[in-house]
């Protein structure tokens, strides 16, 4: 009950184009204020089931949760403020950006990058020693 | 079980965070408690709805948040800054002078 009660709010969050880390917080924010509450219930003499249900109607509805969220532009993602534009323009934009992505891959990843490329170069300078090594010994039989 | 006010409240519960965050730094159900205290239980908010506005304070830079550890469980807990005192000065403003009209409305006979 109390999982199906935060995962609707974090579907209507995201819904809603709340920023993935603020609507994680504010779950999480929520999760303990309802802790809280079931806590206040059961002082007041309720059975677990009857303290849980008090606690959600105190928190309110997921939709006016949502609502409430969605009022303030500032938490939303680029996408969740200009959805229509979103719509539009990103997928131009990931046309733009897909050749583009293996340089971000290697930008992202650089260390990793440079440790291959260092192998490499190490590995063509043996090969090239080896092969010199080789020259060598045939010329001079 | 009362009710949650209707949507007039639009801007209250903003004014009354602010107002109790001047004094010390809360937590969400501590604010929840501090307003049906200081109002009387006049005012009944769904309590889920403060996170928003906390949340919206704090990325206008009205409100700072910092998790503490306290009894084995992580809270976050809000404080008032500079700017979000500025905002309270400005909003208490607003407020009196809307409850002052609204007041000579109410006494004055209704002949306009």
């Amino acid at each position: 009950m109390r999982e199906s009660w935060l995962d609707d709010i974090r579907n209507r969050l995201q819904v809603a184009g709340i920023a993935p880390a603020g609507a994680a917080r504010m779950i999480a924010e929520l999760d303990d204020h309802l802790e809280d509450l079931v806590e206040e219930g059961r002082r007041l003499g309720l059975d677990a089931k009857e303290a849980r249900q008090y606690a959600m109607q105190r928190l309110g509805a997921p939709e006016q949760i949502a609502a409430q969220a969605s009022r303030h532009d500032e938490l939303k993602t680029w996408s969740g403020r200009h959805p229509q534009l979103a719509r539009v323009y990103l997928p131009f934009a990931y046309v733009v950006l897909l050749p583009l992505a293996p340089i971000f891959a290697g930008a992202a990843n650089a260390g990793i990058v440079l440790r291959w490329g260092a192998s490499l170069m190490l590995a063509g300078a043996v090969t090239a020693l080896m092969m010199l090594a080789l020259q060598l010994s045939i010329a001079l039989t | 079980m009362r009710q949650s006010n209707p949507p007039f409240m639009s801007g209250v519960p903003e004014l009354l965070l602010l107002r109790l965050l001047g004094q010390r730094e809360m937590y969400g159900y501590e604010l929840v408690r501090s307003i049906k205290l200081v109002t009387n239980d006049a005012i009944t908010l769904g309590e889920g709805v403060i996170y928003p506005v906390l949340h919206s304070l704090e990325r206008n830079g009205a409100l700072k948040a910092k998790r503490k550890k306290v009894d084995g469980r992580t809270r976050v807990y809000y404080a008032l800054t500079a700017r979000g005192r500025k905002r309270l000065e400005r909003l208490h403003g607003e407020w009196r002078r809307i409850q002052s009209g609204v007041a000579a409305a109410m006494e004055e006979p209704a002949n306009a």
